[in-house]
């Protein structure tokens, strides 16, 4: 494991994009920055800015008109990057998506389910309604052993 | 053999490796005691150099609507000065590799040109973040740099020299500056605190406000440079406040003499984290009417006394 | 600028920290009751469907195959509400106290429990799951009135094996219709 492998092990940037939902989630990532589970002492910082992070980390259901702005955040945040939902309703769309029942607002895929992975490749799905903290610190270290594989794609210099 | 020895002293010491040493020691210091006063653990010692390993592994992002040229070169131009300046900051010998009667008004030069790109950064990246960023980095510059101008002209015009390693010398056997002028000891670290967008004055950073201000757009390898560079101006604020106020080496023999400078300017970190820490930030009107009102009436009484006592 | 009770409390916590050593050092501490991930006893399940039926967010699907039921439980859409052990009529379903549930595949996050189900001896056709039979003969003889609970048992074995057409066709045959008991 070389310098710049352990390098981006231990300094794992975070945005938060939050599409939909309840809010649960996102007050259990706002409490895994507070002193008691601080994830600072892990390397995390929360910067709210795509372009400085390397974990996209997204909550709530995706409803259609979050999809456009899911997919240029997306875009933004320079390679190699982890995507990581967190909660049921990011990865399936949760409790706004049943079989019976149309949602107006929610995309479904080909299997009638909905959630993030419609939108964009996830690589770490933690389940939790809300997660706890400690559920998403784990979540984040599972994240952390697949980013050696993700490498530099060739030169994306003129994407928005 | 001369030519090696400035290459030695501009690469090594107190060039660009022990000055990204110390650096990372004062960044992580601060980020460490504000982590440890808030109730939690913080990061551990290799924290900044692996955030900026990993800055620099990451692929780099210009926008299509930037202006490509001077965005990119924006960023080696902060890097590039930051190092320049590090060659006219004496660090535990008395004098610094370049000295010169009047060195004092180049590192002012110097230390004017890292705010100004940070100004020149927001409007070529094309966002309106950085346009925003850079509005409220010119009305922050335009506060502190009058008060850091008078303070340290008080200083010269109390050692009556305007080389700073004529200054350092001048304060040794502990006749140091921060007692015969306090004032001006005072203004220069409400300024530093200014310079280096700590909290109450990191308005042109507002995290919840403008995104990152001026750097919002920069990814990658120019945000590496760009964290280097910050972190080599931690190294610049602590050090100079150490040189030109609390004798800076106190003209010890070589280990002791460095060791000397980084326990002062490890105090001097310090107190800049206790005021971060315990402020919330200024708006920036609020922050200007500040800076009129306690650093520069404290800087010109400095320079009342720099003329009273002086002579 | 700041203020002196800050200070204070400043100075305090530098000589406490509060935080976790989570994910390094003891497990983290759960509350008892807590909500984690749902498991089935594979001993208790009757593949009755109670709770697929309760489930609030259609998690719990009851799939029905050629000679086996399969209750699969989906928790990336479980809400861990708690509905499924509240009528299982067994008490199979359980929520334990496991919440480190991540994984790479959305695939993964599945727990479940194959019943197989019993043919007709008579037509052919699957009716009811062989736990369930089982069960509904032993509480039947379990609360059923002493004296007729010879008879009872030997009519139980002989229409337990049939779907419930076929038993009511046979019935006279078998020798198990309820004309006897009047």
């Amino acid at each position: 494991m070389g310098l710049i492998d352990w390098a981006r092990k231990k300094s794992p940037w975070i945005t938060h994009a939050h599409c939909g939902g309840c809010n649960g989630c996102d007050i259990e990532i706002a409490a895994a920055l507070t002193p008691r589970f601080d994830i600072e002492r892990l390397g995390c910082l929360l910067k709210n800015n795509p372009r400085y992070s390397d974990v996209l980390i997204i909550t709530g259901p995706v409803p259609k008109h979050t999809e456009p702005m899911l997919l240029r955040i997306y875009q933004q945040t320079p390679d190699p990057k982890i995507v990581m939902a967190i909660g049921e309703c990011a990865i399936a769309g949760g409790i706004y998506v049943e079989e019976g029942y149309d949602n107006y607002s929610i995309a479904r895929g080909a299997d009638n389910a909905g959630g993030a992975d419609k939108v964009v490749p996830v690589d770490v799905y933690v389940p939790g309604c809300p997660p706890k903290p400690e559920a998403i610190i784990h979540g984040l270290a599972l994240a952390l052993k697949k980013l050696p594989e993700k490498k530099l794609k060739a030169k994306a210099s003129n994407t928005r | 053999m001369s030519f090696l020895m400035y290459l030695a002293d501009f690469l090594i010491y107190p060039g660009l490796v022990f000055a990204f040493v110390v650096g990372w020691f004062f960044y992580w210091l601060f980020r460490k005691l504000r982590a440890r006063m808030q109730y939690r653990r913080g990061p551990p010692w290799f924290q900044p150099f692996a955030d900026i390993i990993k800055l620099l592994s990451k692929s780099s992002i210009v926008p299509k609507t930037a202006h490509r040229k001077l965005f990119v070169w924006l960023a080696v131009v902060l890097f590039v000065s930051i190092w320049a300046t590090l060659m006219f900051i004496p660090a535990g010998s008395s004098s610094a590799p370049i000295a010169f009667f009047g060195d004092l008004i180049a590192l002012l030069y110097l230390l004017l040109i890292p705010p100004l790109v940070f100004v020149a950064c927001g409007p070529s990246s094309s966002s309106p973040y950085g346009s925003i960023g850079s509005n409220r980095e010119v009305v922050l510059m335009l506060a502190y740099e009058s008060a850091f101008t008078i303070a340290i002209i008080s200083i010269a015009f109390m050692t009556r020299s305007l080389s700073l390693s004529v200054i350092v010398g001048q304060q040794s056997g502990f006749s140091w500056l921060i007692f015969r002028n306090p004032f001006a000891a005072a203004a220069i670290f409400l300024c530093l605190v200014g310079k280096l967008h700590l909290k109450p004055f990191d308005i042109p950073e507002a995290e919840q406000e403008i995104v990152a201000g001026t750097v919002t757009e920069y990814s990658g390898k120019f945000l590496g440079l760009i964290e280097i560079s910050r972190t080599l101006l931690w190294y610049i604020a602590g050090v100079l406040f150490a040189d030109l106020f609390l004798g800076g080496g106190d003209g010890l023999p070589p280990p002791w003499c460095v060791i000397d400078l980084l326990i002062k300017a490890s105090i001097v970190v310090f107190t800049l984290t206790i005021v971060n820490v315990a402020s919330a930030r200024y708006r920036i009107d609020q922050a200007f009417t500040w800076y009129l009102k306690i650093p520069i009436p404290l800087s010109l009484i400095g320079l009342a006394l720099a003329f009273v006592i002086g002579g | 600028m700041p203020s002196l009770v800050l200070l204070k409390e400043m100075i305090k916590a530098l000589r406490r920290c509060v935080t976790t050593r989570y994910p390094f050092g003891p497990p983290a501490t759960i509350i008892h009751g807590y909500r984690g991930q749902p498991e089935i006893d594979k001993e208790k399940c009757t593949g009755c469907g109670a709770c697929a039926q309760a489930c609030s967010t259609e998690a719990i699907r009851m799939k029905q195959g050629e000679d086996a039921r399969i209750i699969d439980i989906f928790y990336g859409k479980c809400a861990f509400c708690q509905r499924c052990e509240d009528v299982c009529p067994e008490d199979a379903i359980r929520l334990t106290e496991r919440f480190e549930l991540a994984g790479y595949e959305r695939e993964s996050l599945r727990v479940n429990n194959e019943v197989r189900m019993s043919k007709c001896a008579n037509c052919g056709h699957t009716f009811f799951p062989d736990k369930q039979i089982e069960i509904m003969k032993k509480r039947v003889l379990e609360n059923i009135k002493a004296d007729i609970k010879a008879e009872v048992q030997v009519d139980l074995e002989k229409y337990s094996r049939y779907c419930v057409n076929c038993r009511r066709d046979l019935s006279f045959t078998m020798d198990t219709h309820t004309r006897k008991w009047y």
